[in-house]
């Protein structure tokens, strides 16, 4: 401890040091900026998802007896279940009238849709006869729809020994964007109850989406959901958001892992220069040892001495690189056209926000801390004890 | 700071039978051979001898910061020869004070932290609460040497006389009871040299603190109570 105020006058004085502290910031920030920017990432990911599929989802069947009440007085008597909403999924493909699509269809010219039958308001068609949607932006792009255009659906009856196929009409009253590019390019949003009726179906609604108060167990709910679900009907199950939405975002994580272990090796570079930079200062300032040595530093104090150096070097490194790393969060628009020679790097049309999301995690960013600390201290042994096998007299002759 | 709990009458350093000698090529070069000697307490004693004569080896042995070959020193009546790397360090840190001929301070700290630069090494971990005390210490010596207005300057801005104020200050920092001086004034002109050496015995006899002082100046050793001669690694008279 007695020698950190040493170490600093050997900091401010030497600029070898503030030179290996630069390196050290340099893997800091850029690793605080990634990280940063992968949990918001995921962070925006997991909003999305759970914006669109709810906290939980229960799917049944269309074999399912049990009426929509049914479902309803039960969830209501789940304390932590804030919103429930009947959705009916069902599968078609999408053209635009008058194309190729759907007077001669070829399965390079449809595309495979989800049809979604939901409460939620859709304005309403002007053309008689033909049913309104809402399409997702990707998808009205990739067909070529703009508001008030007229579109075919094909789809498939139920439970018929032969395919029965359905052929409608269905215009387009406004989009959507969810954020989720695997949401907005294969959904088409209908009333549920036209949904059912146009198909053929027998029960409106597939799944449930289930909204939780902030304070509930997720997996808690699910398992009591799952028990309470067997009283009432054989025909469904309970999944979480992240079992609907998780491969998207281990994604993630996963490639915030890789980028975290790549970057992390800058720090790791930067910390064994450090061996460099210390045995080059030991080279120089042999007398310095040599005088320590006679004026009583044991060989222990000279190796704390030379940690502490390593400390020093390791907090200005630490604090300017979390200097450096708030300032490019800050900036990470500029620094993104800045890589991309003046284009955003994150494509719009794919990633869907209009700023690059941060999440800064204070604990994520204590764990890159006592890292650096942790390596740059394993490296700093070397040349600290080879400090304290120098002989006093041979170091004090050094000039 | 240095507590004397031994009897008066028993020299504070006693060398018996001192030899070193340094490898060169295939032969050997013998510096010290079976050196007896003995230095009272606040005795100021000058080793005189020409150059490679071994004063300085011998300084260096008897401060600790070299092995000899073979022999025995007794400080305060203690043998300290065969002492471990810290135990050796810990005495040199509270009993012995150096002034060397190149001053050897660090250049990255003031004149008043070089002056502290002992006690930080002594106090270790305790050094926190004893600060306040050792700058006030530091304070003085340094007004002592002639060097209140210049704690803050650093050893470039120092000339050498004041740079071995500095390092007088700094062997004194811990009242160590035995000063060893290599050539002091070995780096300064005579004049200067003659003051520096001056002021090292005014304070070191103030302070009844045995010096001894490697020299090859006559009139320097005719300041010390007694002198010793070396030639060929032992005492001559």
């Amino acid at each position: 401890m007695s020698f950190f105020s040493l170490a600093v006058a050997y900091f401010r004085a030497n600029l070898i040091l503030p030179l290996g502290s630069l390196g050290i910031a340099l893997g800091v920030g850029v690793l605080f900026t990634v990280i940063s920017v992968f949990n918001g990432f995921t962070s925006e990911l997991e909003t999305s998802i759970r914006k669109v599929s709810g906290d939980l989802i229960v799917k049944t069947s269309l074999m399912n007896k049990t009426s929509e009440e049914d479902f309803r007085q039960l969830f209501t008597s789940f304390s932590d279940i804030v919103h429930a909403e009947p959705v009916l999924h069902w599968f078609g493909m999408i053209g635009r009238r008058g194309s190729r699509a759907v007077s001669a269809a070829r399965s390079s010219d449809l595309s495979g849709v989800l049809l979604v039958g939901t409460d939620r308001d859709i304005p309403a068609a002007s053309i008689e006869g033909v049913t309104a949607m809402i399409v997702g932006e990707i998808l009205a792009d990739k067909l070529g729809l703009k508001i008030g255009d007229v579109a075919e659906v094909v789809s498939q009856r139920p439970n018929s020994k032969h395919a029965q196929p359905v052929r409608h009409s269905f215009q387009l009253t406004a989009t959507q964007s969810t954020g989720r590019f695997d949401q907005d390019i294969d959904r088409v949003l209908v009333n549920r109850t036209q949904l059912a009726q146009l198909i053929g179906l027998d029960s409106n609604f597939t799944d449930w989406k289930i909204n939780l108060s902030n304070s509930a167990d997720l997996m808690a709910v699910q398992h009591d959901l799952s028990m309470a679900l067997r009283d009432i009907t054989e025909r469904s199950h309970v999944k979480t958001w992240r079992d609907v939405g998780g491969t998207l975002l281990r994604a993630a994580e996963d490639q915030k892992g890789t980028l975290a272990i790549v970057f992390g090796f800058i720090v790791l570079v930067a910390a064994y220069q450090l061996i460099a930079t210390l045995l080059l200062l030991i080279s120089d300032k042999r007398q310095d040892i040599g005088i320590l040595g006679a004026i009583g530093a044991s060989p222990a104090s000279i190796r704390s001495f030379f940690l502490a150096l390593s400390c020093v070097v390791t907090t200005f490194g630490v604090v300017f690189g979390l200097i450096i790393g708030m300032l490019l969060n800050a900036n990470l628009h500029h620094v993104e056209l800045l890589i991309g020679g003046g284009k955003p790097v994150f494509l719009p049309e794919v990633y869907k926000f209009d700023h690059i999301p941060v999440a800064v995690d204070w604990p994520q960013v204590s764990i890159l801390i006592v890292f650096t600390y942790v390596i740059t201290l394993l490296f700093s042994l070397i040349p600290a004890v080879r400090a304290t096998r120098l002989p006093i007299v041979t170091a004090l002759r050094q000039r | 700071m240095h507590s004397d709990t031994t009897n008066s009458s028993t020299p504070l350093l006693r060398a018996t039978g001192l030899s070193k000698s340094y490898k060169m090529g295939r032969g050997s070069l013998q510096v010290l051979q079976s050196l007896d000697f003995e230095l009272q307490r606040a005795e100021v004693c000058a080793v005189m001898g020409s150059s490679g004569s071994g004063k300085s080896t011998l300084l260096q042995i008897l401060g600790l910061m070299d092995s000899c070959d073979s022999g025995s020193i007794e400080f305060n009546a203690k043998e300290i020869s065969k002492l471990s790397a810290k135990k050796s360090a810990m005495l040199r840190a509270e009993q012995l004070g150096f002034v060397f001929q190149q001053f050897h301070l660090i250049h990255e700290l003031s004149a008043l932290e070089n002056v502290l630069l002992p006690r930080r090494v002594a106090c270790g971990l305790s050094w926190f609460s004893k600060r306040q005390a050792e700058y006030h210490a530091a304070r003085q010596l340094l007004h002592e040497v002639g060097l209140e207005e210049r704690m803050t300057h650093r050893p470039s801005q120092l000339s050498g006389g004041e740079q071995q104020r500095v390092a007088i200050a700094r062997a004194l920092i811990s009242s160590p009871p035995l000063i060893l001086a290599d050539e002091p004034t070995g780096n300064l002109d005579s004049e200067t040299g003659g003051r520096i050496l001056e002021l090292l015995l005014k304070m070191a006899r103030e302070r009844s603190t045995s010096v001894l002082l490697a020299t090859h100046d006559s009139a320097v050793a005719a300041m010390c109570d007694r002198t010793i001669h070396l030639s060929d690694g032992q005492i001559v008279d």
